[in-house]
């Protein structure tokens, strides 16, 4: 009895070491925002929006290292709590359901990544280059595993095939390099008014309203979906 | 986004439950749900109801909508209008096929529900079906698609979005290559033709909006 | 993500497919020692005036107005140009056509002086969509390939799985759940119609008759 009160105060405890955890690195990273702590449950909609925009995408989108390790941080806390609980408790149940739930969201979304960066490992790695490093694509983890994977390519490309051929073919390495279509359609929902966006390329242009629902191909709103203002569905 | 992940996705909906047994809330990184009291109603996440009604914890309270009279309205009205109508949930197929199957001794009239939630679904999607077609017709590039739940959405993708992008390539290429052609001998090579997936400076759709979808 | 749309790459086997197909070709100037090209040719040199079949990869890395060849534009699209206009496309058999209907068109458009195959292929395609849209969710399994080309095999194929994964997402939920009495009751009256009326006249267990139960 006693035991099972404590445990319930530890799991009610969480909100409050999670907003402090996530205050800290609110103060790094956004300055406009640093008043208002981050709830784990928003970080767990900012993941679940993440997740839906990189399935849909045809480009590989913005890492969210932050808030994947927030979460994983929380996901590890609530198992902690939760270690001493009785396996057919109701609260372990329904609890390890949702961390259950959480881990699928994480673990789909950081395969459809892998899946984007295997798929046009050098234009990413290309991309990457060219950015600030505020704004890189790849997180380090992943970077480092594109890297690892371009340079397997190339080597077992060299020892099947090219080392075989005429110097004349080995120079096609631009010609090699396998970039997604960015006029692909997607479906998009908007999140707030946005006005003047341009949906075709004859600059015409809409307003899109609130909870709006457009098929547009992506790159006319690749902006948007980066800027939070429209999400892909 | 194939069906599981539509369900997985609806599954957060929140559904009204009458627990049998009582507990203290439950602070979940979603949200706080509860408290529990045996014989009280008390929303709860869809995937949470399922497995307390899988567990035989709690009986379902369908939602309001999940009721004859407003389905045969929603199902007139959405017959009625070009547009399509807003639906009571966002993931009304989900949660009643998810209520449905789970508890069906929950649900008064199960059957009758069921069929008539199938026909609305099915009149959306034969307009679905019939919008684009004269979107199609229409040298869009962009249309509106209020209203349109994920399910909804999920019965013509990919193939609609693949349809388009092949479409619009082969627009670029005709429209480019009436435009110019002397620019297209040089730059065929590669596999990503002659606009490619580029900047768009060779991008020239006709690109009516739609009026088609939007209300 | 799983399943990614066609769009033609280096590594894309479906583009080496497509740029491997000959394409016919006026010899515009006399090339030395090049008779081997032309099977028919009497001297060591290639004479102008001769008709010979080049591969496509050779052919698009040369200018369109290159001095050596006249690419001949395939007898195909004309012959569908006449359904283009009248949009009467649907009927074409386009895979018996050409396996590469669109992508083979696509490489040859900057070569046609007359501008027509862009238009052709991307017309036709726009024309073909809703039926295709039609086909991928009404066949289960069998498929039309001499009536449709490589591009359009794969939009059906992707048509069809997601009929596929819609139906067997109604149907899996559902099987937690107990025919109602009524619903068996009345399969049985079927099955048992069905059998002493004819055997031809079809399966009992159709997924049509079993979706109704499911929803």
């Amino acid at each position: 009895m006693s035991d099972s009160e404590n445990l319930e105060q530890a799991l009610n405890e969480h909100d409050l070491s999670t907003e402090a955890a996530l205050a800290d690195v609110n103060e790094d990273d956004d300055e406009d925002e640093d008043a208002e702590p981050i709830t784990a449950q928003k970080v767990l909609d900012i993941l679940e929006t993440a997740w839906t925009n990189e399935m849909c995408a045809p480009e590989l989108l913005q890492h969210q290292t932050d808030m994947l390790e927030l979460m994983l941080s929380q996901v590890a806390h609530m198992e902690e709590q939760m270690k001493d609980l009785d396996k057919n408790d109701f609260r372990f149940v329904v609890h390890q359901m949702e961390l259950e739930r959480i881990r699928y969201i994480m673990a789909s979304y950081l395969r459809c990544r892998l899946q984007k960066i295997e798929a046009f490992t050098q234009h990413i790695i290309n991309q990457d280059e060219t950015r600030d490093a505020a704004d890189k694509r790849l997180s380090s983890e992943e970077a480092k595993y594109a890297q690892d994977f371009a340079q397997h390519v190339d080597e077992y490309f060299t020892k099947v095939a090219t080392r075989y051929m005429p110097n004349q073919q080995r120079g096609e390495a631009e010609q090699r390099i396998v970039a997604p279509n960015l006029m692909s359609h997607v479906f998009l929902k908007a999140n707030v008014a946005v006005s003047g966006v341009i949906v075709g390329v004859d600059d015409e242009e809409v307003d899109l309203t609130p909870g709006s629902q457009h098929i547009i191909p992506y790159q006319l709103v690749a902006d948007l979906v980066q800027k939070n203002q429209a999400q892909l569905i | 986004m194939d069906p599981s992940i539509i369900e997985f996705i609806g599954e957060k909906s929140m559904i009204s439950i009458i627990p049998n047994f009582s507990n203290e809330p439950l602070h979940l990184i979603y949200g706080s749900v509860g408290p529990f009291r045996a014989g009280f109603p008390v929303y709860v996440p869809l995937w949470l109801a399922t497995h307390l009604r899988k567990q035989q914890k709690c009986r379902i309270v369908p939602p309001e909508w999940m009721d004859l009279e407003t389905l045969e309205e929603i199902k007139e009205e959405e017959k009625r209008s070009k547009f399509f109508t807003k639906m009571p949930s966002e993931h009304y197929m989900v949660v009643a096929q998810l209520v449905m199957s789970t508890a069906p001794d929950d649900v008064p009239r199960c059957e009758e529900l069921r069929t008539i939630i199938k026909d609305i679904f099915d009149i959306r999607e034969s307009k679905l079906r019939t919008s684009i077609d004269a979107f199609i017709k229409g040298e869009g590039t962009y249309a509106k698609l209020d209203n349109l739940t994920l399910l909804e959405i999920h019965s013509v993708r990919p193939i609609l979005p693949y349809s388009l992008d092949h479409i619009a390539r082969y627009q670029r290429i005709a429209t480019a290559s009436q435009r110019d052609t002397s620019m297209l001998g040089l730059s065929t090579t590669g596999g990503g033709g002659v606009s490619g997936s580029g900047s768009g400076s060779a991008t020239v759709t006709g690109s009516m909006s739609n009026s088609f979808f939007t209300q | 993500m799983s399943a990614m749309n066609y769009f033609p790459n280096y590594y894309s086997i479906e583009d080496i497919f497509v740029t491997q197909e000959k394409v016919e070709c006026k010899v515009n100037t006399r090339l030395q020692r090049m008779g081997f090209l032309d099977a028919g040719a009497e001297t060591d040199d290639l004479e102008p005036g001769r008709t010979i079949n080049l591969p496509l990869w050779y052919i698009k890395e040369l200018k369109v107005n290159n001095a050596y060849f006249t690419v001949a534009v395939p007898d195909i699209y004309k012959n569908v140009h006449k359904a283009v206009c009248e949009a009467e496309t649907t009927h074409i058999e386009l895979g018996r056509l050409h396996p590469y209907f669109y992508e083979f068109g696509r490489y040859l458009t900057p070569y046609d002086r007359n501008h027509v195959i862009g238009r052709i292929i991307f017309e036709t395609l726009r024309q073909r969509v809703r039926h295709l849209l039609d086909i991928s969710k009404n066949d289960t399994d069998s498929k039309p390939d001499h009536r449709l080309d490589n591009i359009e095999s794969k939009l059906h194929d992707a048509g069809v799985r997601t009929n596929t994964l819609y139906i067997n997402w109604l149907q899996m939920s559902g099987n937690h759940l107990r025919i109602s009495e009524l619903v068996e009751e009345h399969q049985k009256k079927r099955k048992r119609a069905e059998r002493s009326d004819d055997e031809g006249a079809g399966d009992p267990d159709t997924p049509s008759s079993k979706k109704r139960s499911t929803m």
